[in-house]
């Protein structure tokens, strides 16, 4: 079991030329053996892709070795000639990137591809080949793999595509497996099923893996051992369960108690102050020192090496031993968790939305126009100062919804209210006044921001349009403030968004919409593409807006652990239809939805010791174009009873308290399912 | 081991002065600098394509205005001693039949092809992009009429279609403008659409929508200023076009009228007389020739200047 396949030994990778050049991955050394999972976990831009390339001998355009040595089984990766590599890359280390569909050729079967793989390397004739590929499909899980063989990436969900890249990953048995991010544009529940994969790779050969991730659950859910990056430096390395239950560096530390944990109730979050550093202009002394609560002097002066910390563990820290995980649970308002039900009466109304699109096949395919139902009759209530979360996996018409409401489409069917009054369903014809009271904040704070504009500008134009400022120096004094309240200096006025960082421009896109002094805040998926260490920093900032204000927020989301922090009402939709709603405390305890239960038991916890029920989705998401006739849920459903569900709607179950079941169960049944977590209360509940 | 215990910290791992020990304050100076990345201005000079292309415009844009006093000779002035004589140090490139300098010719026949080309240019793309924007802006069915109009106009060549504009509205260096600029509109449009197409769905369209903005205002404040690196390439192509079709303009005779020198009717006047003299053809058709290669090179390093900006800014 301690045989080294691979050994990274002080590797250098500088990109750039000249004064240009940055160094992205700082002296990292790194073995990981045989029939051993490694994590590999960091945020954005810490190196560890450019370091997990090395492996397969790559270095991205623009890149170089400047130091250090990779070795496979002993021999310098970068020392060999092209067909020595050849034959490491296509038969010895096999690589899995984050999107599938690229790593296929679109206009070859998948078949085809597979047995290309084992003519090359293996030299098996076709025949022998193709059937090799059905036993490959088989070992990854993938139904009908006769029948996929013949089909085209494109005909597969994203669920599949990934695990026909593991099974060509697998053709030549590899003796190395590098997954980078192979889940990170997948549904939960599908991410699920693939971790699952990777834990039977892990049990059933001697492969050794590297798993890439920025997600702590998914590293704390397959791995054995774990090396943490900051910023081209592992800053720790330790098994497992050590690792999560005792960080021994301040910036693991600083991770696990900034991401929010779906195990561990009413845990404040505590963002890791700062931002990344900038590749090129790391601190002297210690990279994480600017960030650390840890730091003393000598942290600025010089950078420390990587420190044994008890067994089998390593931490880049002179302080290791003083390092806690943040203490949970003695401050922050946890009774936001709780969540009130709707007593007065609410802010915003939508009563059986739907929203219809029909699907063109053109004139010449002869097929009907087929009709996609994004939204199939939802109504939800949404009082002042609360927070609706609606979750969902992609597609779920979540999206479609949140565009309704702030009037960017036009649903078919169905009223929405604002405070009473009929809110009609195009901007054009809403009222200033009513325009001004909804307003959104965006996923990708990238394209959320007009890149020609400054920050002034963008914060100010809501002033000028809806409060019809036009003194300057006023408007610049509003601006200022409201940068303020969302913790941004006036020194930011002046910038364009490529300036700013992407929790910045989030807080400007936060920032754009307080400008309007809204009643209400869509936020659409508002913290889904921040580094972990800054989420927290902008769920924090839209809470604390929350107690100062009274905003009533729309939080649309897929990740539960997400919303379980921030929401006190959540809406779960499926195909369209919401087949759970209640408070927050109600909807993560039994009973549940079995849809619901099954996206609880997905989420990966960023704790190794939680015990969590293993209960597992078969199949992709009907395309909202085909929903199943009785219970939308019918055809993936663990818990089908049988004929009624593909015949009846289910009705709705009241459990009290506003807590509604669209299922064909009784609520006795759903309740005896019993909980998927066991939830440890970290915090005293008031 | 040197602690300071009044800090109440347990002992780091190994022995430090005091000075080292203490704690640091958070959240210091965290290198908070707006990246600054090199002016499209300096690449495009860091560009040998752009730079040469770029010096050499600068030259005939500089020859347009100041050719004619530079020149050795008035272009106008006859020589009846010297008709048709071949390129000597009095005469650089000879000649025509009536004895004047085809030197000075060439040079003061610069003005009529940079004003044409320049102005040609200029109006198409402003026309162009403007429609384009709006085209793709509100997709569907006005997008839809505007690029089969578009296509239609395509369908044409370019010199035929400003012919035939030309012929209605009379030879003038005015309606040559005009003409070129025409055909140049939907060819500009077309590129500057599929631009509008993919920043109409950027959330920060959708931001100004969902504010109520009116159509004018999302198209120039929330479109235009995103689109103005396409609108730059797109124009720097535009002039080597504009020169190659307002020469043939005035090689057809459509344009500029004798006895005013222009390139494109210098090589119509002298090409009857190609096998005998051909200087008269080769001083004008050379400097033609430089302008639009020169044209070309500075639309080629634009392209590639611009184009990196927005690979950079996807990146980040």
């Amino acid at each position: 079991m301690t045989e080294s396949v691979l050994d990274i030994r002080d590797l250098r990778i500088t990109y750039g030329q000249g004064a240009g050049q940055v160094e992205a991955v700082r002296g990292v050394s790194l073995g990981v053996n045989a029939g051993e999972v490694l994590g590999l976990v960091g945020e954005s831009s810490c190196g560890k892709t450019s370091l997990a390339f090395t492996a397969i001998g790559h270095v991205a355009a623009g890149g170089r070795i400047t130091g250090g040595q990779v070795l496979y089984r002993g021999r310098n990766i970068f020392a060999m000639s092209p067909a020595e590599l050849q034959r490491l890359r296509g038969r010895d280390v096999a690589m899995v990137y984050q999107n599938p569909m690229a790593s296929l050729n679109p206009s070859m079967r998948i078949g085809e591809q597979i047995a290309e793989i084992l003519r090359i390397h293996e030299h098996l004739r076709p025949a022998e080949a193709k059937r090799r590929a059905i036993q490959l499909l088989d070992q990854v899980h993938l139904p009908d793999a006769e029948t996929i063989v013949d089909r085209y990436a494109h005909q597969l969900s994203g669920g599949q595509q990934q695990r026909v890249v593991i099974a060509m990953g697998l053709a030549c048995s590899p003796s190395l497996l590098i997954l980078d991010e192979p889940t990170t544009g997948l549904d939960v529940t599908t991410e699920a099923t693939i971790l699952d994969l990777v834990a039977e790779l892990k049990a059933t050969s001697n492969t050794a893996i590297i798993y890439v991730s920025h997600n702590l659950g998914v590293i704390a859910r397959v791995c054995d051992r774990v090396a943490v990056m900051y910023a081209g430096q592992i800053t720790e390395e330790a098994p497992v369960r050590n690792l999560f239950a005792k960080p021994r560096h301040p910036y693991t530390a600083g991770l696990l108690g900034a991401v929010p944990n779906l195990g561990r109730e009413g845990q404040p979050l505590r963002p890791i102050p700062g931002h990344l550093p900038r590749a090129g202009s790391f601190p002297s002394g210690c990279t994480f020192a600017p960030r650390c609560q840890y730091a003393r002097d000598l942290c600025l002066h010089e950078m420390p090496p990587l420190l044994p910390a008890g067994e089998q563990r390593q931490s880049r820290c002179y302080f290791w031993r003083e390092v806690r995980l943040p203490a949970g649970g003695v401050e922050g308002d946890i009774a936001a968790a709780d969540g009130a039900p709707v007593s007065e009466t609410p802010v915003l109304e939508i009563d059986n939305l739907r929203k219809y699109y029909v699907e063109r096949k053109g004139i010449f395919s002869g097929r009907a126009n087929r009709v996609v139902k994004a939204v199939d009759g939802v109504s939800l209530e949404l009082g002042p100062g609360e927070t609706l979360a609606v979750v969902g996996e992609s597609g779920c018409g979540k999206s479609t919804l949140s565009s309704c409401v702030v009037g960017l489409q036009e649903p078919d069917e169905g009223e929405m209210r604002l405070s009473g009054a009929p809110l009609p369903a195009r901007t054009g014809d809403r009222p200033r006044d009513l325009r001004r009271q909804i307003q959104i904040v965006f996923q990708n704070p990238d394209t959320a921001l007009n890149p020609a504009q400054t920050v002034g500008e963008i914060v100010g134009r809501p002033l000028r349009l809806f409060q019809g400022l036009r003194d300057a120096r006023e408007l610049r004094e509003r601006v200022e403030r409201i940068l303020e309240s969302v913790n941004m200096d006036d020194s930011y006025l002046d910038r364009y968004p490529a300036q700013l960082s992407g929790g910045q421009k989030q807080r400007v896109g936060i920032a754009r919409a307080l400008a309007a002094d809204p009643s209400v805040i869509v936020c659409d998926e508002p913290v889904s593409a921040l580094d972990v260490s800054i989420q927290a920093t902008v769920l924090n900032l839209l809470r604390e807006l929350q107690e100062q204000r009274d905003y009533s927020y729309v939080f649309i989301s897929h990740d539960l652990s997400v919303v379980r922090y921030l929401a006190d009402r959540v809406a779960v939709m499926y195909l369209g239809q919401i087949m759970e709603t209640g408070t927050t405390k109600r909807i993560f305890a039994p009973p549940f939805h079995p849809y619901t239960e099954a996206l609880v038991s997905a989420v990966p916890l960023p704790d190794p010791t939680i015990p969590q029920e293993r209960i597992r989705l078969q199949g992709p998401v009907p395309g909202a174009g085909s929903i199943p006739a009785g219970c939308p849920f019918q055809t993936r459903c663990p818990r089908k009873i049988g004929a009624i569900c593909e015949q009846e709607a289910p009705p709705i179950r009241d459990a009290g308290d506003g807590h509604l079941i669209r299922c064909h169960h009784p609520l006795e049944d759903l309740a005896r399912f019993g909980p998927v977590i066991e939830l440890i209360p970290t915090a005293v509940a008031r | 081991m040197i602690v300071d215990a009044s800090q109440k910290r347990t002992a780091p791992a190994m022995a430090l002065p005091a000075r080292l020990a203490q704690p640091v304050p958070l959240g210091r100076d965290l290198d908070d600098t707006p990246r600054t990345r090199p002016s499209t201005w300096r690449r495009l000079l860091a560009t040998p394509t752009a730079t040469i292309g770029g010096v050499i415009l600068l030259a005939y844009v500089l020859l347009a205005a100041f050719g004619s006093s530079i020149a050795p000779y008035p272009p106008l002035e006859f020589h009846y001693q010297d008709t048709l004589q071949a390129p000597s140090a009095t005469y650089w490139f000879g000649t025509d039949q009536y004895g004047r300098d085809v030197f000075s010719r060439v040079l003061a026949g610069s003005r009529s092809i940079i004003v044409i080309a320049f102005s040609a240019m200029a109006l198409g793309v402003v026309a162009g992009a403007l429609i384009g924007l709006t085209a793709g802006y509100y997709g569907g069915k006005a997008d839809e009429a505007i690029m089969r109009i578009a296509d239609g106009m395509m369908s044409f060549p370019s010199l035929l279609l400003a012919l035939l504009i030309l012929t209605t509205l009379g030879p003038s260096i005015g309606n040559i403008v005009i003409g070129v600029a025409i055909t140049f509109v939907p060819r500009v449009a077309r590129i500057i659409r599929s631009v509008a197409l993919d920043l109409r769905t950027q959330p920060f369209v959708d931001a100004a929508r969902a504010r109520g903005e009116s159509t004018v205002y999302i198209v120039t404040r929330e479109l235009l200023p995103n689109a103005v690196p396409a609108i730059l390439v797109e124009s720097s192509i535009r002039v080597g076009y504009a020169i190659l079709i307002g020469a043939s303009l005035g090689f057809l005779g459509l344009g500029v009228q004798p006895p005013t020198p222009d390139w494109g009717l210098m090589i119509f006047e002298g090409r009857s007389m190609i096998q005998v003299a051909p200087w008269l053809v080769l001083g004008p058709a050379l400097a033609i020739s430089i302008l639009v290669i020169a044209a070309n090179l500075f639309a080629e390093g634009m392209t590639r200047v611009l184009d990196s900006t927005e690979r950079i800014e996807d990146a980040s």
